[in-house]
């Protein structure tokens, strides 16, 4: 992916009333789960994934959910991380041109897994809603804006922070292996976020009243997880 | 409300409504943008100051990051910007207090600008250090946002100013027509037929109107129609066809008339012109040449009198009478010897003097007005003092029936007024068909000294002498009306004779009106009314009085109708709500058929205009039904009720 101007086509971009519309649509139709996880996913996207992204679909999102429900058993938090980014890591690495035919796309986990292809910021955030979804608070999670020493690309990471202000584990689809950050040298990080974890510190400034994304890719996936709850 | 302002109303209600909401919703946007903006802009500054604070080894030199802070936060985009630790601890803050500027504290209520803050993670490498958060200071888009909507509310306002005088002036031409229309409606309901000229180009209109043209151009021709045959009667029965002069009938009926119009006249005089020896005269000559003569002395006789206000009349063969009212002794003499030297020089330049030759008996009575009989016998007989007296000679009897001298009446009529001794009489008048009393007609008695009743005929000449007359009018009006305050309102209206003197009076004119404006509440229930002869004397001041009357509420009637030559033309122009017509005809109508025919065609041209003819005089029952018959509105006389108190 590329950091600067990255600019999203139109025709990918939500009108703003179609998340509070989709919302309440879910509400009566009763689809239950959290956005972004696995057993949120309905057969209506099944089917509708299937017929955009071809039969195989079903099969990768299937395996996904499957993969949710082994790893789901209680466990050291630690001991998620690399499952999970092994299991993500083995999507194909696609860039962003060739796989959604524009410069640059932020894609929902179930589109990672039914397209089968993404580039590192899918891989993050695939990986982000998956590990929430297996218990790990996401005040432990950032995604990071870094650079990668070798390509020299913008690149995006998840990391771990075991507590705050500590070293983090680095979640990287370049390396299958799960190190902390001062054993990747190849990478510098440039910026932090996580929309999710900063509404929920509002109170540390009560009298002002925050706004809920601070970053327009972040926030068009929350808008597209929301969609997807009502297929 | 007329429906041009209603109209006008509605539409830029309707106008000011729909910029009202523009302007409403142009503001809620552009609020919304603003806000959108602050929020922006907020992030920007957070995600730049977290990218710089991240330079730092950690955020616990707080000088130092303050003097990081301050070239964002001087710019004065920001209300506040605050930098916590890790742990949620305020490290620096800064805070700019918040402010409109010049915009009134009412607008930022009405459209308030409150921008989410925006924060953003503080990180050093891969440690987090802290958090910033700002939040942007709405200023500047309060300024914007006043700014620009004033100036738009500017625009709205012009272009409604705008919209509203465009309506103004379409509505103005599309109305135009109804105005015309409305005023030609209110003509026909003051029973003025009238036509509009111009047709309205609306199509709906155009129809009304051209229905109300030719309805009110039938009527309008109906009334001209039926006054013409009334006129032609009129002349028929009462106009001699040689001289123009009045026929025996006509004069008799205009002298009657005249005799009992009480209050306009202190004294009456008559004279009679007789031509000697004119049958063998027009035996001689031919009824041509005789004819030619008698042409020539009319002409000369209603030249030497009619300046007097005098009525002529040829009573038959060459025997020709004048008749005049409210005349003086001298004044009387001067016309006498004008028409005797008149009537000489004719025979003289004709060369007749030795064929025919003329005698002129004249008499003038003072005081109460006599009856015909004895104005008429009087003449005659100085007629005969004249005849013995020889050719070209006049003779006047004059009668005093003032009982012990003018100036007495004076004294004692004011003595009247002083002790109030004037007594209301009313007489019912019944309507047609039905009977049942319409109104009563009030007339007014003097009481003597010793409590005896003098009747008006009396009395009203003397005040009139004296020029008291508008001033009876006045306390007989007063006197009425204290009476219809107690009077029951289910009871008939009651009329009151005005005469023309009280009008001709401007103040005893501006009295009146007064005295009956004062009591409008009473004013429907009283009928003011006038002679013909009254009426006549200035009819442009007569058609004043008769509209400030109704104004008023009151009706206004003409009483004693004679029907003279310009009566129909200012019945037109009175619209007085009924005329009584003179007792002359009430007497004539059962033998007469010229007569009966006459009435039917004053009723006939009276009934468009919705004025109903009343007999007076009838003193006989049996002569209710022709009445009936003839269409009159209903009779007054002994026959409808006897002059009772009030």
């Amino acid at each position: 992916m590329r950091v600067e101007d990255a600019r999203e086509p139109q025709t990918l971009r939500w009108a703003p009333w179609i998340v509070p519309c989709a919302v309440l649509l879910a509400a009566a139709l009763g689809a239950a789960g959290e956005p972004g996880f696995s057993r949120s996913i309905t057969p209506g996207l099944v089917a509708a994934y299937n017929a955009h992204f071809g039969r195989g679909a079903q099969g990768r999102l299937e395996g996904w959910q499957g993969f949710v429900r082994r790893t789901g058993a209680p466990a050291a938090e630690a001991g998620l991380l690399s499952p999970v980014n092994r299991f993500v890591n083995r999507v194909p690495s696609e860039t962003d041109q060739d796989h959604w035919g524009v410069e640059d796309y932020w894609a929902t986990p179930a589109e990672t897994f039914a397209s089968n292809g993404g580039d590192c910021e899918d891989y993050a955030i695939a990986k982000y809603f998956t590990l929430k979804e297996l218990g790990i608070p996401v005040a432990r999670l950032r995604l990071v804006y870094a650079r990668a020493q070798f390509s020299g690309d913008a690149h995006l990471v998840l990391a771990y922070y075991a507590t705050p202000g500590a070293e983090p584990m680095i979640l990287d689809n370049l390396e299958s292996d799960i190190k902390p950050a001062s054993d990747r040298p190849d990478l510098t990080p440039v910026y932090t976020f996580n929309d999710e974890d900063m509404q929920m510190t509002q109170r540390n400034a009560p009298s002002i009243r925050l706004s809920p994304t601070t970053n327009r890719k972040w926030a068009s996936v929350l808008d597209k997880l929301q969609r997807e709850l009502t297929f | 409300m007329t429906l041009y302002r209603q109209l006008l109303l509605g539409v830029s209600a309707l106008f000011f409504v729909l910029l009202a909401g523009v302007e409403a919703i142009y503001l809620s946007n552009s609020r919304q943008q603003f806000e959108q903006q602050l929020a922006s802009v907020a992030q920007d500054a957070a995600t730049a100051l977290a990218l710089r604070l991240g330079g730092l080894k950690d955020l616990k030199d707080r000088t130092l990051v303050e003097t990081m802070l301050n070239p964002v936060f001087d710019r004065g985009y920001f209300q506040e910007i605050r930098v916590l630790s890790l742990d949620g601890e305020t490290l620096v803050r800064r805070t700019l207090p918040p402010a409109t500027g010049d915009v009134p504290a009412w607008f930022a209520k009405l459209f308030p600008l409150n921008p989410p803050g925006a924060q953003s993670l503080v990180s050093t490498g891969w440690r987090e250090t802290g958090r910033v958060i700002v939040l942007s200071h709405p200023h500047f888009a309060y300024q914007q946002l006043w700014h620009s909507g004033s100036q738009t509310l500017a625009w709205m306002l012009a272009v409604y100013a705008v919209a509203v005088l465009l309506v103004m002036a379409f509505l103005a031409m599309l109305l135009r027509p109804l105005r015309e229309l409305e005023r030609a409606a209110a003509a026909i309901g003051q029973r003025e037929f009238v036509t509009i000229d111009r047709l309205p180009r609306a199509r709906e209109l155009a129809s009304v109107v051209t229905a109300m043209n030719s309805m009110s151009g039938k009527i309008g021709r109906m009334i001209e129609h039926e006054t013409a045959r009334a006129e032609a009667l009129r002349r028929e029965a009462f106009i001699d066809p040689l001289t123009s002069l009045y026929n025996r009938r006509g004069f008799d009926q205009q002298l009657q008339s005249l005799l009992r119009s009480d209050g306009e006249a202190a004294s009456s005089a008559l004279a009679i012109v007789e031509f000697q020896k004119f049958g063998e005269f027009n035996a001689r000559v031919g009824f041509q040449r005789g004819d030619e003569v008698i042409a020539l002395f009319a002409r000369t006789i209603v030249g030497a009198c009619e300046a007097r206000g005098a009525i002529c009349g040829r009573l038959g063969g060459a025997n020709f009478a004048v008749a005049a009212i409210d005349i003086g002794e001298a004044e009387l003499q001067t016309m006498l010897e004008g028409l005797c030297h008149g009537l000489g020089f004719v025979l003289a330049e004709q060369g007749l003097e030795s064929d025919l030759s003329f005698h002129c008996g004249a008499t003038r009575h003072e005081g109460a007005l006599p009856a015909f009989s004895a104005l008429l016998a009087a003449a005659d007989q100085a007629l005969e003092r004249a005849r013995a007296q020889g050719d070209g000679q006049y003779e006047v009897a004059i009668f005093d029936s003032t009982d012990g001298g003018s100036q007495a009446w004076r004294a004692r009529i004011e003595l009247a007024f002083e002790q109030d001794r004037f007594v209301l009489y009313a007489q019912e008048v019944r309507g047609l068909p039905g009977r049942a009393p319409v109104h009563a007609e009030v007339t007014v008695r003097m009481l003597r000294e010793g409590g005896e009743p003098v009747s008006a005929g009396v009395f009203l000449p003397m005040a009139a002498r004296h020029g008291m007359i508008g001033q009876l009018d006045h306390h007989v009006t007063a006197k009425l009306l204290a009476h219809l305050a107690t009077r029951p309102a289910s009871l008939p209206p009651l009329a009151l004779n005005i005469s023309a003197r009280s009008i001709a009076d401007p103040e005893a004119y501006r009295r009146l009106l007064a005295l009956i404006e004062a009591r409008r509440d009473l004013a429907p229930r009283l009928i003011i009314e006038m002679t013909e002869f009254g009426a006549l004397q200035d009819s442009k001041l007569s058609q004043r009085f008769s509209r400030d009357v109704q104004r008023l509420g009151a009706g206004f009637a003409l009483d004693n109708f004679g029907m003279r030559q310009e009566s129909l033309i200012l019945v037109h122009a009175l619209k007085p709500r009924y005329i009584k017509l003179s007792p002359g005809y009430s007497r004539e109508l059962a033998g007469s058929a010229d007569c009966r025919f006459l009435v039917a065609a004053i009723v006939r041209a009276a009934q468009p205009l919705d004025i109903g003819i009343y007999a007076q005089a009838v003193e006989d029952e049996s002569l209710v039904p022709l009445l009936e018959k003839l269409g009159l509105a209903g009779y007054q006389g002994y026959a409808s009720a006897r002059p009772a108190p009030l």
